[in-house]
């Protein structure tokens, strides 16, 4: 971060001044104990002031904040959209045996197709994509993607290819959710 | 800050210069050409740009839809129904003297 720092001599003279004025009260022979405390501490203070000032950070500086950009937002605040071919298979959470099967043959399908594969749970829900990741849309990604009509089929019928010989039964489709 | 929108849409799209005010000025009037022949041929028409000064567009098609915290979060479209949309739209943007190559988009409109 640049930090502007405009420490000022003419401050902190003045702040010297006050200084002197703190330490001649502490040593002009009081015997008060309360005018003692209150010279160490008025001390104290112009001494940091001082310094705080000709280092630039003192009095604090209240910038004003630049707009927003889209490459200044955190990833985490800013949603994105998957664009995915494939086949879609959802199973209820609590059918634990008939995901870990879905878990098993997604990895075979992708391990003997090159298939891509996508998994995880939304509520009481598991979900499974298989098939191909096509994009991702978002500030942290590409803001714009298309395709021809052309490419789109060109792709439909590789990753139908591909699932028939992985035996992945489902009708493919092209999903889009966002995360 | 509003939240992010992403557009779904089969058609074509044309860049706008955001500093072209008289064409501007047409496409909030409405009677920018290209929009008035799309609007008589039946075609969705998304006016939009990705952010502040950037990538400011017209689409001219089909709108499939859109995601984002303020519309749906996920959408599916067959194969089958990109092919027929594709051969409706090309039909209507040749019916309407539009020029350009239609083509799947997916689109963001990034709000603040």
């Amino acid at each position: 971060m640049n930090k502007s720092r405009s420490g000022n001599p003419a401050n902190f003279i003045i702040c010297l001044l006050f200084v002197n004025l703190g330490i001649w009260r502490l040593v002009s022979g009081t015997t008060h104990r309360a005018d003692a405390w209150a010279a160490v501490f008025f001390f104290g203070l112009c001494a940091a002031a001082a310094l705080g000032r000709l280092l630039g950070y003192w009095p604090p500086r209240f910038e004003r904040q630049s707009p927003r950009t889209l490459a200044s937002r955190h990833p985490g605040d800013a949603p994105r959209v998957v664009l995915f071919y494939g086949v879609k298979i959802v199973v209820p959470r609590r059918k634990k045996k008939q995901i870990e099967a879905i878990e098993t043959e997604k990895d075979r399908a992708a391990q003997q197709t090159g298939l891509e594969t996508i998994s995880g749970y939304i509520g009481k829900t598991y979900f499974c994509y298989i098939g191909r990741k096509l994009d991702t849309v978002g500030v942290h990604f590409s803001g714009h993607v298309h395709y021809s009509i052309d490419s789109l089929a060109e792709i439909s019928a590789d990753v139908q290819a591909r699932l028939k010989e992985s035996g992945t039964t489902g009708m493919p489709s092209f999903h889009m959710w966002q995360s | 800050m509003g939240a992010d929108a992403f557009l779904v849409f089969y058609g074509i799209k044309i860049p706008v210069d955001s500093g072209d005010e008289s064409l501007w000025e047409a496409i909030e009037s409405e009677a920018e050409p290209r929009i008035l022949a799309a609007r008589q041929a039946g075609l969705d028409i998304q006016v939009g740009r990705m952010t502040d000064g950037e990538d400011e567009f017209i689409y001219i098609g089909r709108n499939l839809g859109s995601l984002g915290d303020q519309y749906s979060s996920y959408l599916q479209i067959g194969m089958e129904e990109i092919a027929a949309l594709s051969l409706q739209v090309a039909a209507k943007l040749r019916g309407a003297g539009l020029e350009g190559d239609p083509a799947f988009h997916l689109q963001l409109e990034a709000q603040y």
